[in-house]
């Protein structure tokens, strides 16, 4: 059954690219859905291939009605797969779906491109491309993706280069965020040691206190005990499981924190997106 | 009755106990006498005075009707004493529990010794060991560095209100049979690679017996606040002396208003607490205790009556009255000081914004190691 689906996928995928063949491929984008115009279409493809070549990685446009029962991802991935798409050892790319069945769009990652756009980087990247994906300028959309990949990928590069000495912009928004939390800790711990002086202040104002709970008049010699016993009674155990110590991997690195993954064909992908 | 005033053998202006110097001192002619001495010489002179009978009432005690409407003129009467000051024959009106007082017009020490007669007479006296001076200077000492006390309540003005009275005690010995329940609970902890494990081994602790106490003090003045009073111990009760009234010239002093039985619950309440925690002391090889009861019967066979030395301030704040209290034998003073609101929330926003200038320097260092 599962061999008859990826047949089936697969013989999809060779009908795309057929059709692809009859005018909706411009290069480095597959507009399946129409989304494009033939020169938004040609301008997309054309800075894809520059970027492409400035930093070693494929950069690649998706439409689609339809993924064929897959998620959108999914459906980047193994056209990815079966485009053999990415370029060096570790075949990098990113690739960018927009399923207007599902009203879904995916940034799909691989190789050294996971490592580029971190969940962080994806993130800030989607929340550009939303309202433009929404308001349905889908070129303006490509175009805000394109800068961001660019821009992204020239910064990688220079973190490679000095990673000591390159502060990156998750750096940047870490230690923001960590001085942020730090005023806001400071402003609360500032009321609560206020608010207990003031009222250690009030306290001491009023010293009335009974001197004693009685036992200051109990005469020396003066308890007489009659009985005296301790009696077992019972014995139970409880047993409380030690917690595994489960070691994340973050991925984190000064560069940008971690990527979530996921495997498709047997390789590695990450990104991330929503709907639209 | 009779209305005394003790006199200086030597120029015969009226005497008061000095609590600080423990002897009689004249403040005329700046003699001083130990008890022996007046012994010797002969101090009291004695003056008739007279009751105050319905129908026969004073203007003062028509003032006193007036003032508190919800008692009967009767009932009134029945409580109201007048007397005449030796020293200078003004009439002196006091309620029925006053036992010392002060003319108002010469502010002539006056004792009136028939209210401690019969049933009222004292077993002893805890004589006073310090003077009003130590008094102000303990409250002065009680006030330093009180940033909430509203300005001005530490004036001089105040302070000669200070008052030295013997509060009229009961001193309870009685016996406690107990009977102690409680839970207790060992533990015991180990672990292997997958599990913690707790033991809990439990223990019925039962303790039995009696406890003695001796000399528990509860004021027997209705007019007295008891957490007040409570607090004010302990009393070297080995230093009382046997009940002279010469000790009372210079101070208030008042005759009880509480039988033993109606304090004897009081006693009990007090020293419950203690019972239950003593009966319960050795359960300490116990890492918790709890499930605790403890019935407790108690028995007095002994009460002495005793007059205890205490100075007194009484203080008007917005209102408010603000009692305090000193410890005449040991100068342990206790109170409750008033609170000025404006100062409250001016400190309160000192310190938050000097904390928030110190913290927010820690905050931005802690957020720069990041950057």
């Amino acid at each position: 059954m599962r061999k008859i689906r990826c047949f089936c996928l697969t013989l999809c995928f060779l009908l795309l690219f057929s059709v692809s063949a009859f005018g909706r491929t411009e290069g480095y984008v597959f507009d399946e859905a129409g989304l494009y115009t033939q020169e938004e279409a040609a301008e997309l493809s054309a800075r894809a291939q520059k970027i492409g070549q400035d930093w070693g990685l494929d950069v690649l446009f998706l439409t689609t009605e339809d993924t064929g029962g897959l998620s959108a991802r999914e459906y980047a991935a193994q056209f990815y797969i079966d485009g053999a798409f990415g370029l060096g050892q570790d075949q990098s790319g990113i690739v960018f779906i927009i399923d207007m069945g599902g009203r879904d769009a995916q940034m799909v990652t691989a190789g050294e491109a996971i490592d580029i756009f971190t969940d962080y980087y994806i993130d800030g990247i989607w929340n550009q491309v939303k309202p433009e994906l929404s308001a349905g300028n889908y070129y303006g959309a490509m175009s805000l993706f394109l800068d961001n990949v660019d821009y992204y990928c020239g910064q990688y590069q220079q973190y490679l280069e000095n990673p000591e000495g390159f502060v990156s912009e998750y750096q940047m928004s870490k230690s923001n965020h960590t001085l942020l939390l730090c005023l806001g800790v400071a402003f609360v711990l500032s009321i609560v040691i206020a608010g207990v002086s003031v009222i250690s202040m009030k306290r001491g104002h009023n010293n009335v206190r009974p001197y004693t709970d009685g036992r200051a008049y109990l005469k020396e010699n003066g308890l007489h005990m009659r009985i005296d016993r301790d009696s077992f009674v019972s014995t139970h155990t409880i047993r409380t499981e030690i917690p595994e110590n489960h070691n994340h991997h973050s991925g984190g690195s000064s560069w940008g924190g971690g990527s979530s993954t996921f495997s498709h064909g047997g390789r590695s992908f990450g990104g991330g997106g929503g709907k639209f | 009755m009779e209305a005394i005033t003790f006199l200086c053998p030597g120029c015969g202006a009226y005497l008061r106990y000095d609590g600080g110097r423990e002897k009689w001192v004249c403040d005329y002619c700046d003699s001083e006498f130990t008890k022996e001495e007046l012994e010797q010489r002969g101090a009291a002179v004695e003056d008739s005075s007279y009751e105050v009978s319905p129908g026969d009432s004073g203007e003062q005690g028509k003032l006193e009707f007036e003032f508190q409407e919800n008692i009967t003129e009767q009932e009134e009467d029945a409580h109201l004493r007048a007397y005449h000051c030796p020293s200078c024959g003004a009439e002196i009106i006091t309620d029925d529990v006053t036992a010392a007082t002060f003319c108002v017009f010469c502010q002539n020490p006056t004792v009136l010794p028939q209210k401690f007669s019969g049933k009222y007479h004292p077993s002893a006296v805890v004589p006073f060991e310090t003077d009003k001076k130590q008094a102000q200077e303990a409250f002065l000492k009680l006030c330093e560095g009180k940033k909430l006390l509203p300005d001005g309540f530490t004036e001089e003005q105040r302070l000669e209100k200070i008052t030295g009275i013997y509060v009229p005690f009961w001193l309870f010995d009685c016996s406690a049979d107990f009977d102690y329940h409680a839970t207790g609970e060992i533990h015991t902890i180990w672990s292997d690679s997958r599990f913690h494990y707790t033991k809990i081994d439990l223990f019925h602790i039962h303790r039995a017996g009696t406890m003695d106490f001796a000399q528990i003090p509860l004021d027997a003045s209705e007019k007295m606040q008891d957490d007040l009073m409570d607090a004010l111990e302990p009393f070297d009760f080995s230093k009382a002396q046997p009940f002279d009234i010469r000790y009372l010239s210079g101070y208030l002093a008042e005759k009880y208003t509480y039988e033993p039985k109606d304090l004897y619950e009081r006693m009990t309440n007090r020293i419950s607490p203690g019972v239950q925690r003593q009966a319960g002391q050795n359960s300490g090889r116990y890492h918790s205790v709890h499930s605790i009861r403890c019935d407790t019967k108690f028995k007095s066979e002994k009460q002495d009556y005793l007059l205890l030395p205490v100075w007194m301030l009484m203080s008007r704040y917005k209102d408010q009255n603000y009692l305090f209290a000193m410890n005449g034998q040991t100068g342990k003073i206790v109170g409750q000081l008033p609170i000025d609101s404006g100062k409250s929330v001016k400190w309160f926003f000192l310190i938050f914004l000097i904390s928030l200038v110190i913290t927010g320097i820690l905050a931005f260092l802690v957020g720069g190691v990041l950057l």
